[in-house]
């Protein structure tokens, strides 16, 4: 391998790992370490193995057939199937863009102390003006890299010098703690799991790959992002899980807005820190935005069968930036109803879960199709492995509004 | 018609679960003191965490001016919430007017707490956080008593 190749392949990794967080992590995980410590800590870890498995499927679809997921879905299992999957996906996507948007904003009034309404529109236009005007490998690389920046919770909680053996026994024999029910504990592990596993990323991530160009060469880029930059995205996780955990949890605070992941931070490591973790929060949530709004547009163009992508001029591909901008002047419109964002992340989140088969099941079956795959189809053990997840996460589907009622939105 | 029964009393009960159903009694009453206080506590502890940081200069003053007003916001949120429910019995009253000076003195304090924050004024910050701690260390008594 080139020195060039692999040079690439580490940018690729540390773009994964860097654009692995986005709001739902953040709120997720923030939210779950200070209610139950370390307690569904497994649960990332459940997560990350997932969209490991049906990322590498999904990025292989498109570099082997040079045609994303979405795609090859409609195609393999007719235009019915592809429309369910479509309406269910674009809804939650919508939600989860929604949550991204207003999360952009959020970190800007915790730089500025101006409220987050007022800067909700231009988030709005700054997300559309970057899918307008910048090439996909910068915007790719760009917040991808400068989303590593959040990692400077991880420093932070070095520094604050936790018990760690406390924080290992605590992830590694979960209790649900005296003042939470088994209900909320489950409503929680669903919430960790829809935000490591949203539909979005494996979209995104499979039409990204046809974008920058890959083809059976790729196979190991693919597998390197997927392999090495989500589980380390999966770390981070479980770092801002563990500041919560050790700063925010034996004080009673309960971590229901994206301010309170700055606390551990600013305790730890002062005021530089919280500016850097600022950055890179704005960094990853709006990578996040930029990939739940081509999302959309992949998901609807791709079902229709319109041209789409940035690979192409805008003028080629109207209908896809049409769908683009329609997707994020919905998502303004749903913030500017100053519904509470860390509540549409957390709705998002938990309805992402329970439309999780409808996105991974096509892909299950895309993959393992030598009519698109060749001799690429999945291996016994990763069909093993997919087909147990999706017994996993049918239960979570079928679990997940009964929860949401019971336990009230895991109040 | 008869079909759709079912579904029509599914989504009511759907609904009545979710959108919450009134307090009927003194245990439901106990219940939403408790989830008022446990969220009290949480955000006059963010507050006090937030003054604490800004006044040993490891934040920004926007960032935990924001803290605050968030705090403040859903601090007198859930004050409200069980103002506004109606105590079913004299048990219940009795518990309301247990409770209620503590609540409200600390949506109060926190509300001062923001104030002074945005004028900068870190010292009047530093009292009312140490004041601040006085109705929660009430409101913590009751959770820990109440069990």
């Amino acid at each position: 391998m080139s020195l060039k190749r692999l040079f690439e392949v580490f940018l690729g990794v540390l773009t994964a790992f860097g654009g692995f967080v986005d709001m739902g992590d953040l709120v997720a995980n923030a939210e779950t370490g200070a209610r139950f410590g370390m307690g569904l800590a497994w649960v990332v870890v459940v997560g990350v193995i997932g969209i490991v498995i049906y990322a590498e499927m999904a990025g292989r679809v498109a570099a082997v057939s040079g045609r994303p997921v979405f795609d090859v879905i409609r195609e393999r299992l007719g235009a019915r199937t592809a429309l369910v999957n479509l309406v269910a996906s674009f809804f939650i996507n919508l939600l989860t863009l929604t949550a991204e948007i207003a999360g952009i904003a959020v970190v800007i009034e915790l730089a500025t102390g101006i409220d987050y309404l007022l800067w909700l529109p231009l988030a709005a236009v700054a997300v559309w003006l970057v899918i307008w005007k910048v090439k996909f490998s910068v915007i790719e690389k760009a917040f991808g890299l400068t989303g590593l920046l959040i990692t400077v919770i991880a420093v932070a909680l070095w520094r604050i010098g936790p018990d760690w053996g406390a924080l290992i026994r605590g992830a590694t024999s979960p209790t649900i703690p005296g003042n939470e029910t088994l209900g909320t504990y489950a409503f929680f592990a669903i919430a960790l799991l829809g935000a490591a596993m949203t539909p979005y990323e494996v979209f995104f991530f499979s039409s990204g790959a046809v974008e920058d160009g890959w083809t059976k060469r790729d196979l190991n880029l693919n597998r390197a992002n997927v392999y090495l930059g989500f589980p380390l995205g999966g770390l981070l996780s479980i770092a801002i899980m563990a500041s919560t955990a050790v700063v925010l949890r034996p004080k009673g605070i309960t971590a229901e807005t994206l301010g309170h992941v700055t606390l551990p931070v600013a305790l730890g490591l002062g005021k530089l820190a919280v500016g850097i973790l600022l950055i890179g929060m704005f960094a990853a949530i709006f990578s996040a935005a930029i990939e739940t709004s081509l999302s959309a547009g992949y998901t609807v163009s791709q079902f229709f069968g319109w041209q789409w992508g940035k690979y192409v001029r805008p003028r080629e591909a109207a209908l896809f930036h049409v769908v683009v901008i329609v997707a994020i002047v919905l998502a303004l419109a749903i913030g500017l109803t100053t519904l509470d964002p860390v509540q549409v992340t957390e709705y998002s989140i938990v309805l992402s879960a329970a439309a999780l088969p409808l996105t991974y099941f096509p892909i299950l079956i895309v993959a393992n199709d030598p009519t698109y795959m060749g001799e690429d189809t999945n291996g016994r053990l990763l069909n093993t492995l997919g087909f147990l997840y999706l017994i996993v996460l049918v239960i979570v589907a079928l679990a997940t509004i009964p929860l949401m009622i019971v336990t009230k939105g895991g109040a | 018609m008869t079909r759709r029964a079912p579904l029509i009393v599914l989504v009511l009960l759907t609904f009545a679960v979710g959108c919450g159903l009134p307090a009927f009694d003194f245990s439901d009453y106990r219940s939403k003191a408790v989830s008022t206080v446990e969220e009290t506590i949480s955000e006059a502890r963010t507050a006090m965490l937030a003054a604490e940081l800004l006044r040993r200069d490891r934040t920004f003053a926007a960032s935990a001016i924001v803290q605050l007003e968030d705090a403040e916001e859903a601090a007198s949120g859930a004050v409200w919430d069980l103002a506004a429910v109606l105590p079913p019995d004299a048990r219940s009253i009795g518990l309301r007017q247990q409770l209620q000076p503590s609540l409200d003195g600390s949506a109060d304090l926190i509300a001062r707490m923001r104030f002074a924050a945005r004028h900068g004024d870190l010292e009047e910050l530093g009292r009312l956080a140490q004041a601040l701690k006085q109705p929660i260390g009430r409101l913590e008594g009751w959770v820990e008593a109440t069990g």
